[in-house]
């Protein structure tokens, strides 16, 4: 009978893995995934980005021994995700104590004594009175459930005698019980690992009433679960700690979305909470193939984020493509900036002023666009979905499409693309004609149109850079004040500031009209973030506009042809399917053909091109009973 | 490959063509434009004959690969005459934009923006170059049958007779410079075998052919069509005496069309669609400029001199077509001036080079940085 504790190796000893684990989670290169270093395309994550979550340091792997590359498990994190670090590095990568109080101690210490950091100690008759710790972060977990799954079960449990013994280590390895010594009614040894597996053993498999219990052991296991929501429980005699699943996260419910909001379709949301968002997936798409890939962003933040993706369509270098452009930012950021930023540090084109990255609210969205091959990247903490890669036109798609009759759908698509270029060039359209080329405009209209420039004092091109300058003031008024206020101000601004404008001859009526028109066309762009570029390259087209009329525009479309033509997201041409040219790709772009006869995925990045089988038109089963039995008779 | 060489012929093709073949056939120009059609058709064979000559890549690298000190004199030529190609296509949008509505402005302001965009998409790639070629083809064959309709009321078909009535002669004569301008889809050549569709190692030579050729045919029946079209609209609007005194008769007829009440002389609006048009050629001579450019000085990636060369292309442009009379004369011969310099020089050479060595295979070729096992991610 040994009673001797096992060593526990302090991190700079516990051997050549942990060794190469230098404070900040730097790794030398070589051995481990070196998160500052960009990943090249195709690249898989490296030999061994860390062990695996709950493995802990010194888990065997001996120095210079090749590792297997990384397996992803599905809902499982992947691996590469990095470690907490900065303020809490070093404290966080050693080993959890034996003790409870000296576990409590540290994790105050670690955390600051961070006011919203609960701990508290029980004793469980279960485990002759073995005292208990058990630390969670107040505001991210359910009282109720804690109360009744973890305090009331451990109070209630049977003894340890009566209890099923065969599950614990032998009675001589237990812990020693000694008197006498402060508070703390007993002082334990170092265990054996067996005698520590077999108290956490117990108590997951006997006392405690949670269904989701994960073993901790290392501090970083048990950091990451408590910031999470979880609770961490330390028991006396065992360096591992279970982490109870007792999260309540203040989240709002599911709600329509404000933005892509549709007449016919699905009323559900995404919401900030990740799973939530994940849970919506799932019900839109109830399929085994759909993988769930976790991997936490920023070195403090650790904010779960996921890749969601259909296994067996997607293509797997598209997939890992997503994950290694994750993990190269993954580590390098402090703090999760969110959806928006994630986006700007992943795409393929960081100076271009179209996004590459499409997003959105509406899971029905993501669901279809995860059929189609695409992947899927949700964030914690943002109800909006990022997906890849994108093409230019899914920018004028609007969900609504989906839902209407074919031909309504492509009228409202063809509408849009008139209007997108419409809001465009018109300005500028008009200035190259004020101020190149009279003869295009018949006589009537022309004298009209210099009937009411006559008293303004500006040149057309200035007057449309002053128009549309004041309509993005007025814009950016309207959208920072509250709605109904925001709402007067715009309607104010149009109306009233407009009409004095040409009172007072600073514009003529005709620019009012002009510049109207464009806002009104811009506001039918159903993406944001395409209608803001529209924005920002109308005013250097007006100006080329002034400068050299039809010429000057011609040149500039060519410009931002050559820009559209030379974009890729995630490795897909940006304006493909039209150029590269697939035509069977043609059904979803300029028109929505029906249901039944879009049965291909896009070609470019899937890998199962069918998605649905033939004979999908519609057909009453009479008619097709008739016709099947005149056929027979006919035979 | 389409939209390449769709471009190369259209926009000259349809500026300067249906003046020019009128001239010789009066009202049987259209009978001259369809002749060219099908001599081109026959033609075009060599075009994947020598592409064939050396799969996977174009045809100034082939030669580099055989050998240098006849590369690199053939390529110097090939270099100055892309650059003097260049320089004429580049002077047509100062010319057109000029005699339509901007007189006043500059032709070196055309000539610059022209040339700096055609510069910057050589430095993009074949690639972006193409693709935004497809999608002006596709523009240009949508408002082809357009300005057809718009100018209806204007067309009358007795203009087209009597048919042959001078008989065959003029209008063989008249199918020459027509046919002239497709010599410069010839170019390709240089190229061509960087662009893969010949490239497929599960196909014989026969069928490798038989894909080029099906692609050379493409163009020759789309060119022919519009080119067809347009001389023909041209001539019945105004009738063969008429247009033999016009410069640019297309940009005649779009002035002439009215467009309701609302919009009238279209010229303009038709030359914002031929800036694209003419752009797009002038960046594939750029692209090919810099390739010959970048053999002359033995230079691996030609996208460096994409630049480089946009001072001596303004100098050209500036310098070299200053006289609208000069040039159309020389539109006129182009097809006997230009066609030795478009592929004739290389294709003897190439012929040299196998006579002096054998076909003996080029050795393999070092593989490149990117493909070396030991820059390759490991597992």
């Amino acid at each position: 009978m040994n009673l001797l504790p096992e060593r526990v190796l302090p991190p700079q000893e516990a051997g050549p893995v942990s060794r190469a684990v230098p404070p900040g989670g730097r790794t030398p290169p070589g051995r481990r995934s070196r998160p500052g270093r960009p990943f090249r395309r195709g690249q898989q994550p490296g030999p061994a980005h860390g062990p695996k979550q709950g493995e802990g340091l010194g888990s065997g792997q001996g120095l210079g021994r090749p590792t297997p590359g990384p397996q992803i498990r599905p809902g499982a994190p992947v691996e590469g995700t990095p470690p907490i670090y900065s303020l809490v590095d070093r404290a966080s990568r050693t080993p959890l104590s034996y003790r409870v109080a000296e576990n409590l101690q540290r994790i105050k210490v670690i955390l600051g004594n961070s006011a919203d950091l609960v701990t508290r100690t029980l004793h469980v008759p279960a485990l002759s009175g073995r005292l208990v710790g058990l630390s969670w972060l107040e505001g991210l977990v359910d009282g109720v459930r804690q109360s009744e799954y973890i305090v009331a079960s451990l109070q209630k449990g049977k003894s340890l005698q009566e209890g099923p013994a065969r599950n614990l280590p032998e009675q001589g390895s237990a812990p020693r019980e000694v008197q006498g010594i402060g508070e703390t009614s007993h002082v334990v040894t170092r265990p054996r690992p067996r005698e520590s597996e077999g108290l956490v053993d117990f108590l997951r498999q006997h006392l405690l009433a949670a269904s989701d219990v994960s073993l901790g052991r290392t501090w970083e296991d048990v950091l990451k679960a408590v910031l999470n929501g979880r609770t961490a429980l330390f028991v006396d005699g065992a360096d591992q700690a279970l982490l109870v699943e007792t999260r309540e996260v203040p989240a709002r419910s599911v709600a329509e979305p404000e933005v892509e909001s549709v007449i016919r379709g699905a009323r559900d949301g995404f919401t900030e909470d990740l799973r939530t968002n994940t849970a919506l997936l799932r019900l839109h798409l109830q399929s085994p193939a759909l993988r769930f890939e976790e991997i936490r962003l920023g070195r403090q933040s650790q904010v779960p984020c996921n890749i969601a993706y259909v296994a067996g369509v997607a293509h797997p270098q598209l997939v890992q493509e997503v994950r290694s452009r994750l993990l190269r930012i993954a580590s390098r950021y402090s703090f999760n900036l969110g959806v928006g930023a994630l986006e700007q540090l992943i795409e393929d084109h960081p100076f271009s002023l179209f996004p590459t990255i499409h997003h959105s609210e509406r899971p029905d969205k993501i669901v279809a666009q995860l059929v189609e091959g695409r992947v899927a990247i949700i964030v914690q903490g943002t109800p909006m979905v990022l997906t890849v890669p994108t093409l230019f036109w899914e920018f004028i798609q609007s969900p609504e499409d989906y839902y209407e009759r074919p031909y309504l759908a492509s009228f409202v698509r063809m509408l849009r693309f008139i209007m997108l270029a419409t809001s465009l060039t018109l300005p500028s359209l008009y200035v190259a004609l004020v101020s190149f080329h009279h003869e295009m405009v018949p006589p009537p209209l022309a004298l009209r149109i210099a009937g009411g420039r006559e008293a303004v004092p500006f040149p057309a091109v200035f007057e449309a850079l002053l128009m549309e300058f004041s309509f993005e003031v007025l814009r950016e008024a309207g959208l920072r004040l509250p709605r109904p206020l925001g709402q007067t101000i715009s309607i104010v601004g149009v109306l009233v500031i407009g009409q004095a404008a040409v009172s007072a001859g600073i514009v003529s009526p005709v620019m009012v009209v002009v510049v109207a028109l464009t806002a009104i066309a811009s506001f039918t762009t159903p993406s944001y973030s395409v209608a803001i570029s529209l924005r920002l390259l109308r005013f250097p087209m007006i100006m080329v506009a002034g400068t050299a009329g039809l010429y000057g525009i011609a040149w500039f479309t060519l410009v931002i042809s050559l820009h559209l033509a030379a974009l890729r997201s995630f490795g897909v041409p940006f304006l493909s399917p039209v150029v590269p040219f697939f035509g069977e790709d043609w059904k979803d772009v300029f028109v929505r053909a029906p249901w039944w006869a879009m049965r291909r995925r896009p070609h470019l990045y899937t890998r199962g091109s069918r998605q649905a089988t033939a004979g999908l038109v519609p057909q009453p089963a009479l008619f097709a009973e008739r016709a099947r039995r005149g056929n027979r008779e006919k035979e | 490959m389409w939209a390449l060489g769709t471009h190369l012929v259209l926009g000259t093709a349809t500026i300067y063509a249906p003046g020019i073949v009128t001239q010789f056939a009066q009202q049987d120009a259209w009978l001259a434009v369809l002749l060219a059609g099908m001599f081109l058709a026959a033609g075009g064979t060599l075009l994947p004959l020598l592409t064939l000559a050396a799969p996977g890549k174009g045809l100034l690298r082939a030669l580099e690969e055989r050998t240098t000190w006849l590369a690199r004199p053939v390529a110097l030529v090939y270099g100055l005459f892309l650059l003097h190609l260049e320089a004429l296509v580049t002077d047509e949008v100062s010319t057109l934009w000029q005699q339509a509505t901007m007189a006043q402005t500059p032709a070196t302001f055309f000539i610059v923006t022209v040339g700096l965009l055609a510069a910057g998409a050589a430095r993009a790639g074949l690639e972006t170059i193409s693709r935004v070629a497809t999608l002006v083809a596709a523009t240009l064959i949508v408002l082809t049958p357009l300005m057809v309709i718009l100018g209806l009321n204007m067309i009358h078909f007795d203009e087209f007779r009597p048919v042959l009535a001078t008989g065959w002669e003029p209008v063989l004569a008249a199918s020459q410079p027509a046919t002239g301008f497709f010599n410069e889809v010839l170019l390709l050549a240089l190229i061509w075998g960087n662009m893969g569709d010949v490239r497929a190692a599960s196909r014989n030579r026969g069928q490798r052919f038989w894909q080029a050729y099906r692609n050379v045919l493409l163009i020759v029946l789309t060119t022919t069509l519009i080119s067809l079209v347009v001389t023909g609209v041209v001539i019945a609007a105004f009738g063969p005496r008429e247009v033999t005194r016009m410069l640019i008769p297309t940009l005649e007829y779009l002035r002439v069309i009215r467009l309701g009440e609302f919009l009238q002389r279209l010229e303009s609006g038709t030359l914002f669609f031929w800036t694209w048009s003419i752009f797009v050629k002038a960046a594939i001579l750029h692209f090919l400029a810099c390739e010959a450019w970048a053999v002359t000085f033995g230079l691996r990636d030609a996208k460096v001199v994409s630049l480089t060369l946009l001072g001596p292309l303004v100098f050209l442009a500036l310098s070299l077509t200053r006289d609208p009379v000069h040039f159309q004369n020389y539109i006129m011969v182009w097809g006997f001036v230009s066609f030795p310099f478009e592929v004739l020089l290389l294709a003897v050479s190439l012929f040299f080079i196998w006579l002096l060595q054998g076909r003996v295979r080029p050795p393999e070729s070092r593989p490149a940085p990117s493909d070396h096992p030991r820059k390759v991610a490991r597992p």
